[in-house]
């Protein structure tokens, strides 16, 4: 495998990374309840 | 437990806690973000602020002040969510949040009489209150003028005259606060009647017992006579329900009707002060509002004026942001190019090129879009027409089961359906709002912009229909049009079978017409725009490249032949997104979709707008770089030929997006506000199948009749 594609897939891991994280922290969020939104980053609510 | 202890001794670093409460559209919330120097989102309409917002400000001494800015609430009789979050808060029973120390109750000072009871019993509730009596440059306009001293002398608290839109008025309000928190906490300023103060004596005393201030327990008593059910903070006294009985039957006996009890010694009350405080001048002539509202309310005007002005956003959308979509698209794909020039030919330049600006910049160029779309929508909201919109609506909303209230949930729903559902909490009734919230994903918020703007801007010609509008104009209208009008049919099932209920009537207040205040116009726009590319940079950029990883491994070994762009296909139906398309390509057929639009449509489950950045990258990875995903997309044909998208193949796959719930936000946002626990599950999943069936079903539709019409499809 070249240095190229190590790059790349290092890049894809940090993406996948990134996702996972992101969909955890909502749900924690999510699940801690309160009055406020629900992780919608489009609108900040 | 001490429920309504007096103002508590801060410590010299602790800040002063305030909340902010008030009837709906009073401008609290432009008087939070004056005060916080915030940006919270305002309209001229009730009903914008549903949550609690908190922030913080330092006065010129250097005293730090928290804030909290509560949900509009005609009284403390709480019956909707809304007021019940601010009730709750007031009385320092929501675990989430702080008691405040002082009270700043916002009244619109066209309207006394009305925000005075609510004052009246904020006053009762044993803490420091201080008045802002806002707006007093429209209640001037009206010839209203107001003793704002001989007020204060009434009411017993500091009152500061404030134009809070102007900023008029802020700093000495914020003096006022910091002194109001070292007064005594008011009281009741009058009397009741001996027969009713006998009859409340005893429930009166028991809440007493139970903890609360003397003043508070006698606001309480009182507030419970016209409380027709149980509430939370008073769910642990022991028999209350029985003492409540006891003293509306004790007042019945002497001939009073206990529900009216605290509306006729308040207003009787409010009356008397009023008429000793406030000047009237008669209005000689009709207003600027008035005037408007002749034509904006028209029986046949209004519907007409309202849907003139849709088709105007719809068109201004288009029209407007062509040029600088132009401009954006060519500077993306320009530094895609040049950086892409940088990297020697493999796999991390196809990353870069094919999967982060094919697939993020597909989805940057509709920036525009979303600008223009907020910027009207800030404009109808702080205008005051969304409450005339709402008015219009009225007779239809009640038409298919649901309260007037609805309609303003579902304007919100244009933007995003999230702060829509929420905004359901200003409806009393649990079926109407259930109803409410299980159609407002159906008006199409902006995350479908930019799959209707890719679509139509390569499919629908911009051929001219009247002056003003064009087809492209016309056919983003009838998108937006055909998700409202669904959406009240969908209520209209809803309401006669599992949501059935009586239909109640709106009371619905009109402001007056506002010029929109441009710097909070341009905030809001601004804010709009960060979000819409902080979003593009961090989870439409991960997603892009998690797509092009999809769509180029494993390798396969090509014949190499072939022509390019053959080898390119034949790579990415090796890769693992071609397979899967593959696999799903069954399910999509039917509405005479290739896998490539499967596959988009699949991962725009995560959200609406990774349907273009999925394209993006799908035409990336198998396609020419240079070339905008528009005219990929005109150019795409299928093994036998034929173009793979027409116009017809278009409409039915914006018709999909209209109907199709594909947003988590909004099923997580869905799952909490319907009640909580098992049953609101439910209810997302029925929300979530309807729709999908719905989006289906309609897009199936529109391919046949559209073949049998005979449109190429």
């Amino acid at each position: 495998m070249s240095a190229d594609t190590l790059v790349a897939l290092a890049i894809v891991a940090g993406a996948v990374g990134f996702l996972v994280r992101r969909a955890v922290r909502q749900a924690r969020a999510r699940k801690a309840g309160g009055h406020g939104g629900a992780g919608c980053d489009r609108c900040a609510h | 437990m001490s429920t309504n202890a007096g103002p508590e001794r801060q410590s010299a670093s602790a800040p002063l806690r305030v909340a902010i409460i008030g009837n709906p559209n009073t401008g609290k919330t432009t008087l939070f973000n004056a005060l916080t120097g915030l940006r919270q989102r305002v309209g001229n309409f009730a009903g914008v602020t549903v949550e609690r917002v908190e922030g913080a400000f330092r006065t010129s001494d250097g005293q730090r002040i928290a804030v909290l800015d509560l949900p509009g609430s005609y009284s403390l009789s709480a019956g909707s969510p809304d007021e019940q979050i601010a009730l709750e808060v007031l009385l320092g029973r929501d675990e989430a949040h702080w008691r405040p120390q002082v009270v700043l109750v916002v009244v619109d000072a066209s309207h006394l009489e009305r925000n005075l009871f609510l004052a009246s019993q904020v006053c009762e509730l044993g803490l420091p209150v201080v008045i802002a009596l806002n707006q007093v440059d429209a209640a001037a306009e009206q010839g209203i003028t107001v003793d704002v001293p001989e007020l204060i002398h009434e009411l017993g608290v500091p009152i500061v005259p404030t134009v809070a839109s102007r900023g008029e008025g802020i700093e000495p309000l914020k003096q006022a606060i910091l002194t109001a928190a070292t007064l005594p906490a008011p009281h009741r300023r009058f009397a009741l009647a001996p027969e009713v103060q006998g009859a409340l004596a005893p429930l009166q005393a028991r809440l007493e017992q139970e903890g609360f201030a003397p003043s508070a327990a006698a606001m309480e008593s009182l507030r419970l006579l016209s409380v027709d059910r149980n509430e939370p903070h008073l769910a642990h006294i022991a028999g209350l329900a029985a003492q409540v009985a006891g003293a509306r039957d004790a007042l019945r006996a002497v001939g009073r009707a206990p529900e009216q009890v605290e509306a006729e010694a308040r207003y009787a009350w409010i009356g008397g002060v009023l008429g000793r405080t406030l000047t009237r001048r008669k209005r000689d002539r009709d207003t600027f509002s008035d005037r408007l509202d002749a034509v904006a309310l028209h029986r046949l005007g209004g519907p007409l004026l309202f849907l003139l002005v849709m088709a105007l956003v719809f068109q201004s959308v288009f029209s407007w942001a062509t040029p600088l979509q132009d401009a954006i698209e060519a500077a993306v794909m320009g530094i895609g190019g040049a950086v892409g020039g940088l990297l020697p030919e493999g796999d991390l330049r196809s990353l870069v090129v094919d999967g982060v600006f094919a697939g993020v910049g597909s989805v940057v160029v509709f920036l525009p879009q979303i600008a223009i779309l907020f910027a009207f929508i800030g404009v109808l909201e702080q205008s005051g027409y969304m409450a005339r919109a709402a008015f219009l609506m009225d007779r239809v909303m009640r038409r298919v089961g649901l309260h007037g209230k609805s309609f303003i949930p579902m304007l919100s729903g244009y933007a995003c359906a999230v702060p829509g559902i929420m905004a359901t909490r200003t409806i009393e009734d649990p079926k109407d709002r259930l109803a409410t919230i299980m159609v407002v994903p159906l008006m199409s918020c902006s995350a479908r912009l930019p799959v209707y703007t890719l679509l139509i801007g390569a499919f629908v010609p911009a051929l001219p229909l009247i002056p003003g509008l064009d087809l492209q104009g016309a056919t983003m209208l009838a998108m937006y049009l055909l998700g409202t009008l669904t959406a009240l049919a969908v209520a209209a099932i809803f309401r006669k079978t599992l949501l059935r209920g009586p239909v109640r009537p709106m009371i619905l207040e009109l402001p007056p017409y506002r010029l929109p205040a441009l710097r909070s116009l341009a905030v809001s726009v601004w804010q709009r725009c960060q979000l819409f590319l902080r979003r593009a940079g961090t989870v439409i950029l991960s997603l892009s490249i998690v797509l092009w990883a999809l769509a180029t491994y494993p390798r396969a070994q090509v014949d190499p032949s072939l022509p390019e762009a053959a080898q390119q296909e034949q790579q990415l139906a090796h890769s693992v997104i071609g397979r899967f398309g593959r696999a799903i390509e069954p399910a999509v057929a039917p509405l005479g979709y290739d896998w490539k639009i499967g596959v988009s449509i699949v991962a725009s489950f995560a959200a609406r707008e990774v349907f273009v950045s999925t394209m993006g990258t799908i035409y990336g990875v198998g396609g020419e770089d240079d070339a905008a995903l528009q005219d990929k997309l005109r150019a795409e044909v299928d093994a036998a030929g034929a173009p793979v998208y027409t116009p017809l193949i278009a409409v039915g796959l914006m018709v999909f997006y209209v109907f199709a719930l594909m947003c988590i936000s909004t099923v997580a946002v869905t799952v909490r506000e319907a009640g909580g626990g098992r049953v609101s599950w439910k209810w997302a999943g029925v929300q979530f199948a309807y729709m999908l069936a719905l989006a289906y079903g309609a897009a199936w539709l529109v391919l046949v009749v559209g073949r049998a019409m005979g449109f190429a499809g």
